[in-house]
């Protein structure tokens, strides 16, 4: 953690010495000629926090400019979000954006952004794997165990979320679909203090990322026990345990960690600092810090990033379709 | 045991402790400035260790919470003026010990009798931290709903004289923790479509409002020659050290402050000012010599610093085991913790040990750090009784808008702080007690959120509260402590 003083110590610094530089005219014209605001719509301390600062303390090697990182929390991202949306596309503010704002949130309430017309996502920094969670002292070995415990009691057993409408509970309501079962939403106020009422023994099943609560090395531990992936394919990190979609469930959830610029900014620009962030991914320290934050460094741009995001997107609207939590556009 | 030495390591880096050092000298330093209270110094203060690791932030705003309980002692003897509410019971004896000429050995004792109260306190502290939170982990919705009704009633009747006004302040609290986003049914309450609102009330910006910006107001009424002036200053002249004793005399009065402070300390709602009169008023009831007190016994110090100094550790017990604060200053300390991702509750334990420890060290390492500098810096901070609060009060004013502002990043948070310091303002005026509105603030909304997860969970059912043994537990206390503050009064405290 001394890393984040240090990197707004250097970063304070960059300001100093290159609002000095910006003045000069010469250097107007190469971009970035000073630095780049990385607006963070979700709290302090929080992953999105701590990766726009391992970016941060290595990007100026390779940009040229330092990244000053502006928490904009508040209003469960829709502050953050339209700090982005109403910047000068000029290159200068970007952010470090998250699914369960623009995929998840946006479809559940007013937002005051849209989505896929606002954004320009353009680098992915990682994702973590989400999975479905039990206690290993439990009497499911599998997620099929689960459900025919679930039918045999219906409403008895229960899941822990991370809030009403969110990925958890989007989780949830699937699983329900998916398996035709009746598991009792318990909702909490963020992931960890949902995964805790899980490992107290307060509610059954929970959803967690690996650090979610040190929940990758409880399961490694053999303390606790993942029934299933919520990821596209079975992940490195637990590759015996099977994916929702290999159990017949259609969902998936990455906690996403992804780079996007205000609609209109020029493609040119971005351009330089994709070329500037795929550098970052290689970098020493870079991948240091992720290895202590736990993460895993999945860098990821172009169409194939630009896909993912649309079809995530259009993923969560149908689950709110279906669910009936959509929420409907007043015009 | 690999996190133990893990905090050993986070613990013992100069950064670390020259943070717990400036931590305790600037908590000495407000504490000594008579009107700047600690609750007030750790509110504006804590957006600033949002800067720092939490390593160096945490034990940075620990120090100041113990310096100035010490440091309140200092004007107290002096001038007669406790420079912090808690101190008030050390001016008794302070100041007649002062005008005998001995304000030296009076603020020696102060400063031996706060350090053993507070090292005590920090070792309790530790010892109770980690087997609490083990047991909060046992501790379902059902369970919290139960423990966070019975943190309400303490504080209604414990808090203040009036009981109307203590209750009055709660449901402020509670209205106030109400507003934002309903985790449970997912709606917006009480937000005016603003969207700042939705994610709650910072409490950083409340605190600031209700606790520095009002006293700045309340302190700006005076007339500005009389803010210009220092304060008439009976000084250190001619002082001698403290004889060793006199202190030792006084040894079973500082333990016996100790133990006291520390329970009182660990109660969520009751604070260092309960602590602080419990203590005296047993303490000369005991004494051999009660017609000293009041007129400058040492007991009477050690009695009052020794207690009020050993809630600084006790209070952070249920502030980090249940994320229930003990008092004002723990209630914003927790802020501080969680901006720094540092969850109280049981997860803080299990997932955060290494810093846990390193937090402890640090905490414990305050102590002898506040003996050196109490010893050798006594004279500089007694010069600091005599700032005048015409430079005081703007320099505060200046520092609770940057406060305000850092915390989000958010202009919202300082208009929210300068509202918050007008209605302050009013209740102090009303002399409507704020550490009740705070802890409802807090607890209430947890409350409401274990209520209906209780409720879920027991499809509706309330039996719930009363058929889980805990549960029914906490129940029955709160009844009785409710009885007892409706059939008899509590006793009064400043």
């Amino acid at each position: 953690m001394l890393l984040s003083k240090t990197s707004v110590l250097s970063s304070a610094l960059g300001v100093a010495l290159l609002s000095a530089a910006a003045v000069s005219p010469v250097a107007a014209d190469t971009y970035p000629s000073k630095p780049i605001k990385v607006i963070i719509a979700t709290g302090a301390g929080g992953s999105h926090d701590l990766h726009s600062r391992a970016v941060a303390s290595v990007i100026p090697a390779y940009l040229g400019q330092a990244f000053i990182i502006q928490m904009k929390s508040g209003g469960g991202g829709k502050i953050g979000m339209n700090v982005l949306k109403n910047a000068k596309p000029d290159g200068y503010t970007i952010g470090l954006v998250t699914g369960s704002h623009f995929a998840i949130a946006a479809h559940g309430k007013d937002m005051g952004f849209d989505t896929l017309k606002d954004f320009i996502p353009f680098y992915q920094v990682n994702y973590a794997p989400t999975m479905v969670v039990v206690k290993a002292s439990s009497p499911w070995k599998t997620l099929k165990e689960f459900a025919a415990a679930a039918k045999a009691a219906p409403g008895k057993l229960t899941m822990s979320s991370s809030g009403q409408a969110g990925s958890s509970h989007m989780m949830l309501l699937q699983i329900n679909r998916g398996l035709g079962i009746k598991v009792k939403h318990v909702p909490f106020r963020g992931g960890g203090k949902a995964f805790n009422a899980m490992w107290g023994g307060h509610v059954d099943m929970a959803m967690a990322t690996p650090t979610t609560g040190g929940a990758l090395s409880k399961i490694k531990a053999g303390k606790a026990r993942a029934l299933a992936m919520a990821t596209p394919k079975r992940s490195k990190l637990l590759p015996d345990v099977p994916t929702l979609y290999e159990l017949g469930i259609d969902y998936e959830y990455l906690s996403w960690r992804v780079f996007a610029a205000p609609a209109g900014t020029p493609q040119d620009k971005i351009d330089i600092l994709v070329k500037a962030l795929r550098k970052t991914s290689k970098d020493k320290t870079f991948k240091r810090l992720l290895k202590r934050f736990g993460e895993q460094n999945i860098p990821l741009d172009g169409p194939e990033l630009k896909k993912k995001y649309v079809d995530t997107y259009n993923f969560y609207g149908k689950l709110f379709e279906a669910n009936g939590l959509k929420y409907k556009k007043k015009m | 045991m690999d996190a133990v030495i893990e905090g050993l390591n986070l613990a013992l880096s100069w950064d670390a402790i020259a943070m717990v050092a400036l931590g305790v000298f600037a908590g000495i330093t407000v504490g000594a400035i008579p009107g700047l209270t600690s609750v007030m110094a750790i509110a504006v203060l804590v957006p600033f260790s949002f800067f720092m690791a939490p390593t160096l932030g945490i034990p940075f705003l620990l120090g100041i919470h113990k310096g100035a309980l010490f440091g309140g002692s200092i004007p107290a003897i002096l001038v007669n003026t406790p420079g912090t509410t808690p101190a008030a019971a050390t001016c008794l004896d302070g100041y007649p010990l002062s005008q005998q000429g001995q304000s030296r050995s009076a603020i020696e004792m102060a400063l031996y009798s706060s350090t053993i109260g507070d090292t005590f306190s920090d070792i309790v502290l530790i010892l109770a931290a980690f087997p609490l939170a083990a047991v909060a982990l046992k501790f379902g919705p059902t369970e919290f709903f139960s423990l966070m009704l019975m943190g309400l009633v303490v504080i209604s009747s414990v808090t203040g004289p009036s009981l109307v006004k203590g209750l009055l302040a709660a449901t402020i609290g509670m209205i106030l923790g109400f507003v934002g986003l309903d985790i449970v049914s997912g709606a917006e309450r009480f937000t005016f479509g603003i969207d700042s609102l939705a994610e709650r009330i910072g409490i950083v910006p409340l605190m600031i409002g209700l606790f520095a910006i009002s006293e700045v107001m309340i302190q700006s009424e005076k007339k500005i020659s009389q803010l210009s002036k220092p304060h008439p200053m009976a000084g250190l002249k001619g002082g001698v050290p403290l004889k060793l004793i006199i202190l030792w005399r006084s040894g079973g009065t500082i333990a016996r402050s100790a133990v006291i402070g520390t329970i009182i300390g660990a109660i969520p709602g009751a604070g260092a000012a309960i602590a602080t009169f419990t203590s005296y008023g047993l303490a000369k009831r005991l004494s051999k010599e009660p017609e000293m007190y009041g007129k400058g016994s040492y007991e009477g110090i050690a009695a009052s610093e020794a207690a009020n100094s050993s809630v600084a550790g006790a209070d952070l017990i249920p502030t980090l085991t249940f994320g229930i604060p003990g008092d004002a200053s723990a209630a914003i300390l927790m802020g501080a913790f969680i901006a720094q991702g540092l969850r109280p509750g049981p997860e803080l334990f299990t997932e955060q040990t290494g810093t846990m420890y390193g937090i402890f060290f640090l905490l414990l390492l305050g102590n002898p750090i506040m003996l050196i500098q109490g010893k050798l810096l006594t004279p500089l901070f007694a010069r600091l009784v005599t700032v005048r609060s015409s430079i005081l009060l703007p320099v505060i004013l200046l520092f609770c808008i940057i406060g305000a502002y850092i915390y989000r990043n958010n202009m919202v948070d300082v208009q929210m702080a300068l509202g918050f310091g007008v209605f302050g303002y009013f209740l102090r005026k009303l002399q409507i007690p704020m550490a009740p509105l705070v802890i409802a603030f807090i607890l209430a909304p947890m409350a409401e959120e274990a209520f209906k997860q209780a409720l879920v969970l027991s499809d509706g059912s309330f039996g719930i509260f009363v058929t889980r043994p805990i549960s029914a537990g906490f129940i029955l206390i709160s009844t009785v402590l409710l009885g007892v503050s409706i059939f008899k009064r509590p006793a009064k405290f400043g």
